[in-house]
């Protein structure tokens, strides 16, 4: 792995001047700089997809955070993404509603599709698979999520025909 | 304490019980059995791991109650609780399966085992089958320097060791990662752990995840273990240690607690700096006496080298890391007039103002630290000269939160609830220093100045409080005008106008607030400023006078400075009468003095005027190499002795193992050569009358050696007036007396030398010890000092719960501590007094277009026996200097950049030196142009004042400096591993007359 130089890195240069703006105003509007960690993760990783080691080193240069601090931040949520992701990440959901309504078979369904295993992307960088801890579904499961949007009651074939739709139009009802 | 007791039952047994703590301190204050993980005597509470359920019960009628965690329970008055229930002791067990369905079964090559907190837990609830068939969690290790090993499977997530590193201690190099059932501790990448205090972890977690790396790689099970009571030996602080020995090589120390100084926690230079005593520098033969027989040096082949020094006059040199006897001896055997205590001028008017101080002020203790309101530190790093003390100092700055949660009912051992309630809000730290110090991310206002600018600041800042003396300044505006009016004749910046301010205005609102200075800055001036602060404290101020600690640098620094008086010398003062025609001197004794603020010049005159040069010391340095005698002394592991810490508490410590014949300790050798070159006794009063003071001792060869440390106390006590009579009382009570210093359950000490001979040896045997070298006596507990800690059930350091009178309070046989009054007889010496003069010149330096470069301290490498060290050679950074912006503008640098730094001095007449240096620059806003710190020495003469340039060094340059500075740490890495080769050999090896009483003969 590369070694990245944290002594001499600086925020001004690897971070978008967008960027930089978006996370000054998050951090305008907390208590203290260092409570703004988690949105600055978000501003980035909506810029780059992912957050990678550069991105947390310059955040951590930007708001004084500790290294170490702001990785115990990026690695508790599941939805900062400190691997690189393909465009559309599915967040299927393991919880025990989920596993009693045939999770097992959505998700042999979506790896045959996919010819991915959890943790992987696609080789064309169209789809990451996720497994999720609840989704707070429980009650239309099994259920997945995309970007913003959530899928219930799903069976193998909804969920590969919701992957097909989105692979092509980007989009499921467009 | 004024504390509430209330009875509470335990299983229907009533108990006296404080509301001052949680249920579950409490429980464990009965000594009752109660298992816990995330609650730490020190930490307080978070209700993290669940283990400590307890059932509680409404009322005498309710027979089912509900389970509670008892360390987040407060103690009220007339509850009921059980800790037998059923339900809650299923519980228990239940916790623990869980626990052990990812730790894994490697308890027998876990350096934990045997004193595991995680093991005794496991016990104490009975959860002794494991059903769990599934697979573990697993996780990579990470490599976290040469102190601290890692082994993440074993981790239980009890968040022991984050809220120790980043909450309790202020480190930023650690975390927690992850989630659910992957929870990570460590840091966000590999690499040295950078807080002084990461060899806690190892106490603090409760299983093996964080070992010590050196005592694993020559490893021995606490119960095989050896160990003593014993002081640390490399700073003021004296922090109380238990250190581990087996066949003769010290294997690791641990924390000893003592409620008034260290608690539970010691610095890493405590913990890891005794590799000296391994160390391959140490000196282990004698040198310059010829030995007569092939086993070993005798008294008389000592005796016949010494035979011409007979009632021959010397100077002596004695040593702030030389125990109290041994320092005290060499005084009064070459006499007060010829002792010296190895300071140079400077260093002896730093002496004298400190005695002053420590004559007129009581310094708290570390206890009493965490109790101030307000601290004002002054030109002392103690971060990396007392680490332990700023640790102390950190938790005090805690109290501002604590007052803001005791408003709303929330007890201060509600760790993580104050914490939120609290949350950035601390209590005033103020800071006035010359180089960025690991306490500036918790103060209030931290102001970088060169140390004259220091002394200034402190005059004005006296000034202000006499004139808070003779008129109200009560307001805000008043104390800023007042300053306004004071500095017109000092010329202060408007940043130093408002820090002095500021403290002026925190020290209105404290109730107790603390002064901590030091005499690391070598200046007088400073020791001198803040005497005249104390003095304007004056009862119609309505200020609080604060409470003062000065901290010296060496862990006997206050025992040499109690033997001072009018006739001690300085270097400069050694040097000019070993040159005098008209004094004969034999020559000069060096009592474990390494000289280290000599320079290569200094040495060599140093040696030239001395006819005869004696060294007495463990490892060998730029004297040792040149002397005509070198005697071999026992480190602080071999031998009986007093250190007397920064308050002027004096405290034992306690042979460890036998040093290997011919090493002995100092006041032994000296005792050996008191026989011969004789020593110096007060003549009796009708001898002495008529003459004056010098004249009223005589010489006399000192018979009957003395044979252990009690037979020199009573020998000074007989003797001399001047020793303080209170270390001459026995330090451990008669019924005390044979505490073990083994474990009840060492193993096999008939096969520990199996591969020799399989006749048992006798003990080590020693005189008046109070400790015995066996597994065979009173146990731990019996004593104040207690060798281990260990109870029944509790094989890990939290037994010590077990040995408190409560929890955090005192031990059960707490002894007296012991204070030695200091003298300030060197104040009478006139060389020794601040002039106006000087005073003077020093501020007019200031004027000059020139630069002060600061050595920066360094945990690691600012004591000279720690640093020793090879784990702290390898952790060595490279070159590092910290200036202005503006000056690295002007230099056209850039942080990070590598860097040709060039400082020279001249005076008026000549080029005195210059020294070239490759660093990497920082920049630090906020530091005064004419400032620069670093954390490289500068040579000799260029030690305050100088001329920088800095320009951007070329690669090669760059390329032969790293290749130099990698040779070192390759060296370092090498010396590790010739010291692992040699003790693993020896241990194969032992001699077995070393257990009988010290002989090599193997």
């Amino acid at each position: 792995m590369e070694t990245i130089d944290t002594t001499t890195i600086d925020y001004q240069h690897y971070l978008s001047a967008t960027e930089i703006a978006a996370i000054e105003h998050e951090a305008s509007i907390m208590e203290t700089r260092e409570a703004a960690g988690i949105e600055a993760l978000k501003v980035v990783q909506e810029h780059r997809g992912w957050i990678s080691d550069e991105s947390l080193f310059a955040i951590s240069d930007l708001l004084a955070i500790p290294i170490a601090q702001l990785e115990g931040v990026a690695t508790f949520y599941n939805l900062i993404y400190r691997q690189p992701v393909g465009e559309h990440v599915i967040h299927l959901c393991d919880s025990i509603a989920c596993h009693l309504t045939g999770l097992d078979s959505v998700l042999a369904a979506i790896k045959q599709h996919l010819n991915i295993e959890y943790g992987q992307t696609t080789a064309d960088g169209k789809f990451t698979l996720l497994s999720n801890a609840c989704l707070g579904s429980c009650d239309k499961a099994p259920a997945m999520m995309i970007g913003t949007e959530h899928y219930q009651y799903l069976s193998p074939e909804s969920a590969v025909d919701i992957l097909q739709k989105l692979a092509v139009k980007g989009e499921v009802n467009g | 304490m004024s504390e509430k007791k209330v009875t509470i039952f335990i299983d229907d047994v009533p108990y006296q019980l404080s509301t001052e703590d949680n249920l579950l301190a409490g429980v464990l204050s009965k000594k009752l059995n109660l298992p816990y993980f995330c609650w730490h005597p020190s930490m307080g509470s978070v209700g993290a791991c669940r283990q400590c359920a307890v059932t509680q019960f409404q009322d005498e009628a309710d027979q089912r109650g509900r389970i509670v965690m008892a360390c987040i329970t407060p103690v009220t008055d007339g509850m009921r609780i059980s800790i037998k229930d059923k339900a809650a002791s299923e519980f228990r067990e239940q916790v623990i399966a869980a626990m052990m369905t990812n730790h894994p079964h490697d308890c027998p090559v876990c350096a934990e085992g045997g004193e595991c907190h995680l093991q005794d837990m496991t016990v104490m609830t009975g959860h002794s089958v494991r059903e769990y068939q599934g697979t573990k969690r697993t996780f990579n290790n990470q490599y976290l320097g040469e102190l601290v090993g890692h082994e993440m499977n074993r981790c239980i997530t009890c968040y022991r060791c984050t809220r120790f590193y980043n909450d309790y201690a202020g480190g930023k190099d650690f975390g927690v990662y992850g989630s659910k059932n992957q929870v990570y501790f460590g840091r966000q990448s590999e690499g040295d752990l950078e807080s002084e205090f990461s060899g806690n972890l190892v106490e603090v977690c409760p299983t093996g995840v964080f070992t010590n790396k050196i005592f694993s790689s020559h490893y021995t099970r606490k119960w095989d273990l050896q160990s003593a009571p014993s002081v640390c030996s490399h700073c003021s602080v004296g922090c109380n240690l238990s250190i581990g020995e087996r066949y003769g090589s010290v294997r690791r120390v641990m924390n000893r607690y003592n409620g008034d100084i260290n608690g539970y926690f010691i610095c890493d230079r405590g913990r890891f700096g005794i590799g000296f005593v391994n160390g391959e520098q140490r000196i282990r033969q004698a040198k310059g006496i010829a030995q007569q027989s092939p086993v070993t040096l005798t008294k008389l082949d000592v005796a016949k080298a010494f035979s011409h020094f007979r009632k021959k006059q010397f100077i002596g040199i004695g040593s702030a890391r030389a125990s109290l006897e041994a320092n005290f001896y060499l005084k009064n055997m070459v006499g007060a007039e010829q002792f010296s205590p190895g300071y140079n001028d400077q260093e002896m008017k730093v002496a004298a103002q400190h005695t002053q101080l420590l004559e007129s002020i009581k310094a708290p203790s570390l206890a009493d630290i965490e109790n101030s309101d307000f601290i004002f530190v002054i030109a002392e790093d103690i971060s990396q000269t007392a680490p332990r003390m700023a640790l102390s100092v950190r938790q005090a700055l805690r109290n501002a939160a604590n007052d803001k949660a005791a408003k709303i009912g929330i007890p201060s051992w509600q760790d993580s609830a104050v914490r939120t309630i609290g949350g950035k809000l601390l209590s005033p730290l103020f800071s006035l220093q010359s180089t960025t110090t690991k306490l500036d991310d918790v103060s209030e206002k931290a102001l970088l100045l060169p140390i004259e600018q220091i002394t200034k600041c402190l005059a004005t800042f006296e000034n202000l409080l006499r004139l808070g003396n003779v008129q109200s300044i009560n307001n805000d505006k008043a104390v800023e005008d007042a300053i306004a009016d004071l500095v017109e004749q000092d010329q202060l910046s408007v940043a130093e106008q408002s820090f002095i301010a500021s403290i002026y205005k925190g020290l209105r609102k404290a109730n107790k607030p603390l002064f901590i200075s030091g005499t690391s800055s070598v200046c007088a001036e400073i020791l001198s400023n803040i005497a005249n602060i104390m003095s304007a404290f004056k009862p119609q101020n309505e200020i609080v006078a604060p409470e003062l600690i000065i901290v010296p640098p060496c862990s006997n620094s206050v025992g040499l400075l109690s033997i001072l008086d009018e006739h001690s010398l300085s270097i400069e003062q050694v040097l000019m009468q070993l040159n005098d025609p008209d004094k004969s001197y034999q020559g000069l004794i060096l009592l474990e003095q390494e000289l280290e603020k000599l320079s290569a010049n200094q040495i060599t005159q140093l040696r030239k005027s001395a006819k005869t040069l004696i060294v007495l010391d463990h490892s060998a340095h730029r004297l040792s190499s040149i002397a005509d005698i070198v005697l071999p002394v026992a480190a602080v592991t071999e031998g009986d002795g007093h250190y007397v810490n920064y308050q002027g508490r004096a405290q034992q410590f306690v042979q460890v193992h036998a040093p290997v014949v011919p090493i002995q300790e100092s006041w032994r050798w000296l005792d050996n050569i008191g026989d011969i070159v004789g020593i110096k006794v007060p003549k009796t009063s009708t001898e002495a009358s008529g003459l004056n003071p010098c004249q009223s001792v005589q010489v006399v060869a000192k018979n009957n050696d003395c044979e252990s440390l009690t037979q020199l106390h009573q020998f000074f006590t007989d003797t001399y007036a001047q020793w303080p009579m209170l270390i001459a009382k026995k330090s451990i009570e008669p019924q005390q007396k044979s505490i073990a210093r083994m474990s009840h359950r060492a193993s096999g000490r008939t096969a520990q030398m199996a591969n020799i001979t399989v006749h048992e040896a006798k003990t080590t045997q020693k005189l008046d010890d109070d400790f015995t070298f066996s597994m065979e006596g009173k146990s731990a507990g019996q004593s104040s000092d207690m060798p281990f800690a260990w109870a029944p059930g509790w094989n890990s350091n939290q037994a010590i719960a077990q040995f408190q009178t409560e929890i955090n309070g005192q031990l059960l046989k707490q002894k007296e501590a012991v204070f030695i009054p200091i003298s300030t007889k060197i104040t009478n010496n006139l060389s020794w007094r601040l002039t106006e003069n000087s005073k003077e010149s020093s501020a007019n330096n200031l004027a000059a277009n020139l630069l002060t470069y600061v050595h920066q301290k360094h945990v690691y490498f600012s004591e000279w026996q720690a640093s020793l060290t090879p784990e702290f050679q390898m952790q060595r950074q490279s070159n590092q200097i910290f200036i202005n912006a503006e000056a690295a503008q002007q230099a056209g640098v850039k942080k990070g950049q590598w860097c040709k730094v060039i400082f020279s001095a001249t005076n008026e007449k000549m080029h005195l030196a210059s020294q070239s240096v490759i660093s990497q620059v920082f920049i630090v806003n906020h530091l005064p142009f004419s400032l620069a710190f670093g954390n490289f020495a500068l040579c000799q003469p260029l030690t305050q004042l100088v001329e920088m340039s800095v320009s951007l060094a070329c690669d090669q340059e760059v390329t032969d400096y790293l290749a130099h500075f990698n040779d070192g740490l390759i060296a370092a890495k090498q010396s590790k591993k010739n010291i692992l080769e040699r003790l693993k050999i020896i241990d194969q090896t032992i001699p077995i007359r070393l257990f009988s009483g010290g002989l090599n003969d193997g």
